[in-house]
């Protein structure tokens, strides 16, 4: 997304700092609204295009062309494109994706009971992905050319080289198989017991961010290693503030910003990623409900599942964009 | 101490006892393609309390290097590889990393070059001298903001509370600097190393830089160590000048000495000339 920015805060003279309230609502208006409309516009046009006649498939083989016609009419495919695409999205921003054409039940809901299962593995990644990697990031940044650094650095060059699903398999191996400390598969809703779901979610979500958690690492201990070379920890030493502070309170909030856009970016992936998952682990999510969607050409699933995904994907690129305008007060100039 | 804003240097009065700093045989090794290599070779310097001495000479000649060592923060790979660097008693040479922070800002200010860098780019200048208030001097945030405002305005920031929350980019070099000095000044040291603050400015600013320094050296008696390649800038502060070449000290006079054609050593003499400040035209030219 074009307002993610990690441009050096030396730009622009004069100008004041802009108070923060002013740029979430630019950027939403810049970014995210063109971006939203013209994403679904094109998932709408993709999936008229490719729909192959699901009334007769529905119907079957000896379904007559007046029964046929009938469920189209029903349905509103006989009207025209633009119609059915403002009346198609204008559902859509009130919450309505339709229903299954197959099973007539409603997509916003389906997608509503599944969707908190790849959410909570994305966000276990997430988290996974900041904790491991700013710890060791940071350790190898400031133990540089030390033990640590190099173990860390190598530990994450084969990690970025793994494919996340023969990780997620050799810690279903590692950790249900042999040790027997976490379940192989299956789900607990948050809901119903929060320490059985994270029993359940600590795996696949742990297994998905290990990737993320190496770029960030790798991402983080470069700037880090450049921003403690920067002049303005010479002036930080000369005002006698101690190494800690000059690590947390200077260097790592500056050095954050790439590491913070590297998660931000990776979040795409590893919603895709936790489709893989899901399958590895067994969990009824959302890519087996896209997955069967797409095979029996249920029209309004598919558009049901991109539609929630674009969302996820936008609104974590607003998240990311506030934090990283937070970090540097330079990027707050739009 | 003399108050009056109106004393030249050349007047100030000559410090007496035991210096504020006193620098013996000082030796900086620079790395080099068969190891180390001095770059600084036994240099001695004094400065009394109050007092102002420039270090002049070329890039490269050593002089920044120098005031790096006494300030503790040598570039890259660079070492002390001798002598002693005395601080009223302290010998600054063999400070731990720890002891270093009691003496940076509380004993030693220092301004830079180029002060913008010398800051936090994505912080408020505002807030980075509130920290120094606060972890040096324990106040709390709401007087150490207070402290910071007042601070501000003594160098000479006109609406402190605006500058205050400006990031140094949107400060003009001039503020940069003068917040630099606010910095500097905060904890009350008692020396304040200034590596070639006014290099950077336009040469309105480096006046107005140049008075300021004269007026808080008068007013809270803040010995100078100031470094420059500008000569002209040098004799309007400081009360003796100590010239370098190739990491030694060939002249150390009085100002007011080398102004009036005193200077001893050719070098010093060409210095000078290039300045446009020496008066008699003895017959050596040369450089030596």
């Amino acid at each position: 997304m074009s307002t993610t920015t990690l441009s050096r805060p030396i730009a622009g003279r004069g100008a004041r700092v802009r108070r923060r309230a002013t740029r979430p609502g630019r950027a939403l208006l810049l970014g995210v609204v063109p971006v939203a409309l013209i994403s679904t516009f094109l998932v709408f046009l993709m999936t008229y295009l490719a729909s192959a006649n699901p009334a007769a498939q529905k119907l079957g083989e000896n379904a007559t062309p007046e029964a046929i016609a009938q469920l189209n009419h029903t349905w509103g495919l006989d009207r025209g494109f633009f119609e059915q695409y403002v009346s198609w999205l204008g559902h859509a921003l009130t919450g309505d994706l339709g229903a299954s054409y197959f099973t007539d039940t409603s997509v916003s809901e389906a997608i509503g009971q599944r969707l908190p299962i790849d959410l909570a593995l994305t966000i276990v990644a997430i988290v996974t992905a900041i904790v491991l990697g700013f710890a060791a990031g940071t350790i190898a940044a400031v133990r540089r050319g030390g033990i640590v650094d190099r173990v860390v650095t190598l530990v994450a060059s084969v990690l970025i080289t793994i494919p996340e699903f023969w990780l997620a398999i050799m810690a279903v191996v590692l950790f249900s198989v042999t040790l027997g400390w976490l379940p192989s598969g299956g789900w607990v809703p948050f809901h119903r017991d929060p320490w059985l779901w994270l029993q359940h979610v600590l795996l696949p979500g742990v297994s998905l961010g290990l990737t993320v958690a190496a770029q960030v690492a790798r991402q983080l201990r470069g700037s880090l290693i450049t921003a403690l070379e920067d002049d303005y920890v010479v002036g930080a030493r000369v005002r006698g503030l101690s190494p800690r502070r000059i690590l947390f309170g200077h260097a790592l909030r500056n050095a954050a910003a790439p590491a913070v856009a590297t998660v931000g970016l990776a979040v795409p992936t590893l919603l895709g990623g936790a489709v893989i998952a899901e399958s590895i682990f067994g969990l009824p999510g959302l890519g087996q409900y896209a997955l069967n969607g797409a095979q029996s050409h249920d029209v309004p699933v598919i558009q049901g599942v991109l539609v929630a995904t674009i969302a996820i994907v936008l609104i974590s690129n607003v998240v990311v964009d506030a934090l990283l305008s937070r970090l540097r007060p330079a990027t707050r100039k739009a | 101490m003399s108050a009056d804003l109106a004393t030249r240097p050349e007047t100030a009065p000559v410090a007496t006892g035991a210096p504020l700093l006193e620098v013996r045989g000082l030796r900086v090794a620079v790395p080099g393609a068969d190891g180390p290599v001095d770059a600084v070779h036994g240099v001695d310097l004094r400065v009394g309390r109050g007092e102002a001495l420039g270090l002049v000479g070329e890039s490269g000649s050593g002089k920044t290097l120098t005031c790096r060592a006494v300030l503790g923060v040598l570039p890259g790979r660079c070492t002390v590889a001798g002598g002693t660097i005395d601080l009223d008693g302290t010998d600054l040479a063999t400070l731990s990393p720890r002891a270093w922070r009691d003496v940076h800002a509380v004993r030693i200010g220092a301004v830079f070059q180029d002060p913008a860098s010398y800051l936090n780019p994505a912080q408020t200048v505002g807030r980075q001298l509130a920290e120094v208030l606060r972890v040096k001097t324990g106040l709390g945030r709401r007087a150490a903001r207070a402290r910071a405002l007042e601070l501000f305005a003594t160098v000479g920031l006109k609406r402190p509370e605006v500058v205050f929350d400006r990031i140094a980019a949107h400060l003009s070099g001039g503020m940069q600097q003068r917040v630099m000095l606010a910095i500097a000044i905060s904890c009350d040291p008692q020396l304040l190393i200034a590596d070639e603050p006014t290099t950077a400015l336009d040469v309105k600013t480096q006046a107005e830089i140049v008075r300021l320094l004269r007026e808080l050296r008068e007013r809270i008696g803040l010995a100078i160590l100031f470094v420059s390649h500008d000569l002209a800038v040098v004799t309007e502060l400081c009360d003796r000048i100590a010239v370098f070449r190739d990491g030694r000290i060939v002249e150390e006079a009085p100002t007011a000495e080398l102004l009036a054609g005193r200077a001893e050593h050719p070098y010093t003499r060409s210095l000078l000339r290039a300045a446009g400040l020496e008066t008699t035209t003895p017959e050596d030219d040369r450089v030596a």
